[in-house]
């Protein structure tokens, strides 16, 4: 029997509730709002099943995302602009071929790279999982690592080599192999910029034109020092731009003539102190000084190498010295005059030396251009079993657990990446459950304590109705959030020595708490006011009179009328809490948990607006959930507020 | 006044009673005991402190800048916290808040600390005024001016744009609004400027060169109140057509209408007339509330004004103008309300009969 009437009440509820969601639906906002709502339950429950365990203490450190590119945009804007650099990973377990020459053992793993763009991919990153280190006859055999990279031009580069040091072999405990880089520590090969960097000169060839720098040695040899330090410098900066692409080398001479007027000028000024009428001696040097002059007003117009203008420079200095000389033998010119003769040819000798010892004669220029085609990345480990005779051949099967070799593409997965290489597209996911339960649970306990203070207050009156509606007024009266700001901020004060993810909860839950506290004001007063008028209706004094409990009264007459208004409010209620979360984050209230807001407050940190795919996203779909629960709630408003529905 | 009263004792509490600024307080004082033991140090190169003398300098600096900060009392007796909550609420109820001693906040009035509360809010309460009461007020008017025009199309297309509109930018939050805003007028288009802290040197100098300083201060703002107008515009419409609908419908309307009244007369005395307190009401409790500031709006902006300084007030624990600011926007609020209740008497007969 009591089941029955159990089954019977259940039954009816649910046959209220389909009534409710059927007319719900005939409204187009109604219909728009379950289909979404529909949408992101199905995308949250996805990625609560997916979620790795531990991603909540994980997601913010910049280790678990190395793999990634860097601020890269999403990979479908390959497909409208120039191109890109597409992301590879790729990781190997067993090597491709191995063979072995003379005494050593090579394992090769080889990886192949398409550069279809024009743009450079961001950085190459070759990890070694578990590398083998065998133990024989109690000395173990250390491995040698070594990359190469084969271009589509042809140029094979060593980019790295490694080799394990400081290996111990525990005599007594009789192991036969060592691991070397953990799956959390895996071995990291770094790419030798220096030797990238030679290898792209000699391959290129490149150097400053002979017909710029002349046949001197002194000063061919300062051209190859200057392009050598040039492109080690791009290596040392972008070594990406290298690796991955062709140089071009601009030369471009400085016009000395600027250089050459000083000296011209100081000159003339000795020339016209002198007057030629004194003596035979003296007009000889006048006449020597125009010449000089000429001269090297000549050789500031000229254009030829650099070997030949210093040439030419240290002549001139010659004949100025030996012009200072004469002078000064026969007192030729007054003191402060053969000093400034003297200072001239100084501050010549000077010149000549920048002009040979720096860039002072030409700029050098280097820019890279993405080189397309096919790059051939070998990862080979070399065992030397020289002496060992045991073992020489077929030593392992496998001689690391992982090759892991990642080209980071200029862009990445369906929305791109943020400074730290963040998934974005996996950071969004994952806020999905987040985003639901923060506004779920926030709504639906405001409600339930909203409704049932407003009950209480309503239907008992006296001073528990003066107590509630005082506080109600209390709480509409405060700003509230700056008393969330103040409770976040203590929060996470008081948690601060927690692990993680209780930290995060805890944070998350006083949020809440204060949400919550502060939003059941306004819902406790419409339903107490609910409640009067329902109480001063003929059937609850009818059932009174009938001698109904006070129970059978709220649950009978009452809450039924009140129950419709209450969703109605609570699905009004969840987009509030969402957004406050998200503000909240924005402003610097950190949680720890991976929720949209979290992920737009970076960019605010670093005032990075710009990055359009990194703001855009979370902000629309904060947007879209909102607007999923007010497209319900307008539906609902209808029901419960006839009259609007001819609004 | 009860609840101006509990709000006050309220904010006291969380803020004294939780220990929270007493931590921040105590981190303070160590901090500033042992840079200056480093500066005394530097002083006397060469000449080491014993450890005698050093701890003795260490406890006397503690306990000064104990006092300074209200930990401990002339006596040395720790000041315990509900003490200090009491002496702050009765501070507050005297309008006493005291001095701000932080650096980041008095900053933000452009000065260095210690700075009366009350001159730091003044100085800062024009900039919010600037921003977004000024924002508030422009999107009113455009409401009060289209909306009722809305409400006699309703059911129209533009009424169906209108609610469009209104569920759009009540589901978009308007920080990150603010953000799309600054990414393309300031990083895209390059109208208008990244950051608005700039605003604070033409605020500063105003007098030194007022028509530069006024368009200069104008070029800061604009973004800011475009995009709060954008963002708030919905919601007005929305309810003043909602207003202006439900007196349409009410039966005077319906005569004054089948009397042959012309329009304009119908909308300025019958349906403004009673639609205008609740219009009147919303529009004062959000002007009250302009004034407290938008706290992330203006983080976003990077906007010096009450909402900044509520955030710097509170992520540096200074107590004294956490309490000045919400003393005085609660008291603007509640006096807002008591000021609505005197116009209610003026614009609406029936209580001036009761």
């Amino acid at each position: 029997m009591a089941s029955k009437s159990l089954g019977t009440k259940s039954l009816r509820v649910a046959r209220g509730v389909l009534n409710a969601i059927k007319e719900v639906w005939s409204y187009g906002t109604g219909k728009a709002g379950i289909i979404l709502l529909v949408l992101l339950l199905l995308i949250s429950a996805y990625a609560s099943v997916t979620m790795p365990p531990d991603f909540i203490s994980l997601w913010e450190s910049a280790a678990y995302w190395d793999e990634n590119p860097q601020l890269a945009p999403p990979a479908w804007i390959c497909s409208f602009g120039a191109g890109c650099a597409n992301h590879f990973i790729k990781v190997k377990t067993n090597p491709d071929f191995s063979y072995s020459v003379m005494s050593k053992i090579y394992y090769n793993y080889t990886f192949a790279y398409d550069l279809t763009g024009d743009v450079f991919p961001q950085d190459l990153v070759i990890k070694i999982v578990n590398l083998s280190i065998p133990i024989v006859s109690q000395k173990a055999i250390i491995p040698s690592v070594m990359v190469t990279v084969t271009r589509p031009d042809g140029l094979t580069v060593t980019v790295s080599s490694y080799a394990p040091a400081g290996i111990i072999v525990n005599s007594t405990s009789g192991e036969r192999i060592i691991f070397v880089g953990s799956k959390d520590a895996p071995i990291r090969m770094s790419i030798d910029s220096r030797a990238l960097a030679n290898s792209i000169i000699n391959y290129y060839n490149l150097s400053i034109p002979v017909n710029v720098t002349g046949n001197n040695e002194a000063i061919q040899m300062l051209g190859r020092t200057i392009v050598i330090n040039r492109v080690q410098d791009s290596a040392q900066r972008h070594v990406q731009d290298l690796l991955f692409g062709y140089p071009k080398l601009t030369v471009i001479v400085n016009n000395q003539t600027k250089n050459i007027e000083k000296f011209t000028i100081m000159i003339d000024s000795i020339i016209n102190f002198v007057s030629s009428e004194n003596s035979e001696e003296v007009a000889y040097m006048k006449n020597e000084l125009k010449d000089i002059r000429n001269e090297l007003y000549l050789i500031g117009k000229s254009n030829v190498s650099l070997s030949d203008f210093v040439q030419n420079l240290r002549n001139v200095q010659k004949r100025l010295e030996n012009v200072w000389k004469l002078a000064f033998v026969d007192l030729l010119l007054p003191p402060e005059k053969l000093n400034e003769l003297y200072d001239i040819i100084k501050y010549l000798s000077v010149y000549i030396d920048q002009l040979t010892y720096t860039t002072a004669f030409f700029d050098v220029y280097l820019t890279t251009f993405p080189l397309k085609g096919r790059y051939t990345i070998t990862v080979a480990i070399i065992y030397d079993v020289e002496g060992s005779t045991e073992g020489a051949t077929g030593l392992l099967s496998s001689p690391a657990g992982e090759v892991r070799v990642i080209v980071k593409g200029s862009a990445y997965g369906i929305l791109g990446t943020d400074d730290l290489g963040r998934d974005l597209a996996k950071l969004l996911l994952y806020g999905f459950p987040i985003a639901l339960g923060i506004g779920a649970f926030a709504a639906v306990v405001t409600t339930v304590i909203g409704v049932l203070l407003g009950i209480i207050s309503g239907y008992y009156g006296g001073w528990v109705d003066e107590i509630v509606q005082r506080t109600a007024d209390i709480i509409g009266n405060i700003p509230w959030l700056p008393l969330l700001i103040i409770m976040a901020q203590i929060a996470q004060q008081v948690f601060a020595l927690y692990p993680p993810a209780t930290k995060a909860l805890m944070i998350m839950l006083t949020i809440l708490g204060v949400m919550i506290l502060t939003g059941w004001g306004g819902l406790a007063i419409t339903i107490r006011a609910m409640v009067l008028s329902i109480k001063e209706e003929p059937y609850v004094e009818a059932a009174i009179a009938l001698g109904a409990t006070h129970r059978r009264i709220v649950m009978k007459h009452i809450a039924p009328q009140v129950a419709i208004y209450a969703v109605a409010s609570l699905v009004s209620g969840v987009p509030g809490a969402v957004l406050t979360e998200a503000g909240l984050s924005v402003l610097g209230i950190r949680h720890g948990w991976p929720t949209w807001g979290a992920v737009l407050s970076r960019a605010r940190d670093l005032g990075r607006y710009d990055i359009w795919w990194w703001i855009l996203p979370p902000g629309i779909l904060l947007a879209i959930t909102s607007l999923t629960f007010i497209m319900l709630g307008f539906a609902i408003e209808k029901i419960v507020e006839p009259r609007l529905r001819t609004l | 006044m009860i609840a101006y009263l509990a709000t006050i004792v309220l904010v006291a509490a969380v803020m004294e009673g939780t220990g929270y600024a007493q931590k921040l307080y105590e981190a303070i004082v160590r901090e500033s005991v042992s840079a200056e033991i480093q500066a005394i140090a530097r002083a006397r190169a060469g000449q080491t402190l014993s450890p005698t003398e050093l701890e003795e300098l260490r406890s006397k600096l503690t306990f000064y800048y104990s006092v300074m900060y209200g930990l401990i009392d002339e006596q040395g007796n720790p000041i315990p916290p509900y003490l200090r909550m009491w002496n702050l609420v009765k501070n507050s109820l005297i309008l006493n808040f005291g001095y701000t001693t932080k650096d980041s906040v008095a900053q933000l009035a452009n000065r260095l600390p210690p700075v009366p509360v009350i001159e730091l809010i003044a100085s800062v309460l024009p900039r919010t005024i600037i921003m977004i009461t000024i924002a508030d007020l422009i999107t009113v008017a455009i409401a009060l001016k289209l909306g009722p025009r809305v409400a006699y199309r309703h059911g129209s297309l533009i009424d169906k744009a209108v609610i469009f509109y209104f569920a759009l930018f009540n589901a978009i939050p308007l920080w990150w609004f603010a953000m799309l805003l600054i990414a393309l007028f300031a990083f895209q288009l390059r109208i208008f400027p990244p950051s608005l802290r700039g605003v604070l040197v033409c605020i500063n100098n105003f007098w030194n060169n007022p028509v530069n300083n006024f368009l200069n201060i104008v070029y800061y703002a604009t973004l800011p109140i475009l995009t709060i107008v954008i963002a708030g515009l919905g919601g007005w419409l929305y309810g003043i057509r909602a207003m202006v609908l439900r007196v349409i419908r009410e039966d005077f309307v319906t005569v004054a209408k089948a009397k042959g009244l012309p329009e304009k007369e119908i909308t300025s005395k019958y349906v403004l007339r009673v639609a205008l307190p609740p219009v009147i009401t919303s529009v004062i409790l959000t002007l009250a509330g302009s004034l407290g500031g938008f706290i992330i709006t203006e983080s976003v902006f990077d906007w010096p004004g009450m909402g900044t300084l509520y955030y710097l007030a509170i992520t540096s624990g200074d107590t004294n103008t956490v309490m000045g600011l919400f003393v005085i926007t609660v008291g603007v609020y509640v006096l807002a309300r008591f000021i609505l209740e005197l116009i209610y008497i003026v614009l609406d007969p029936r209580i001036r009969v009761r």
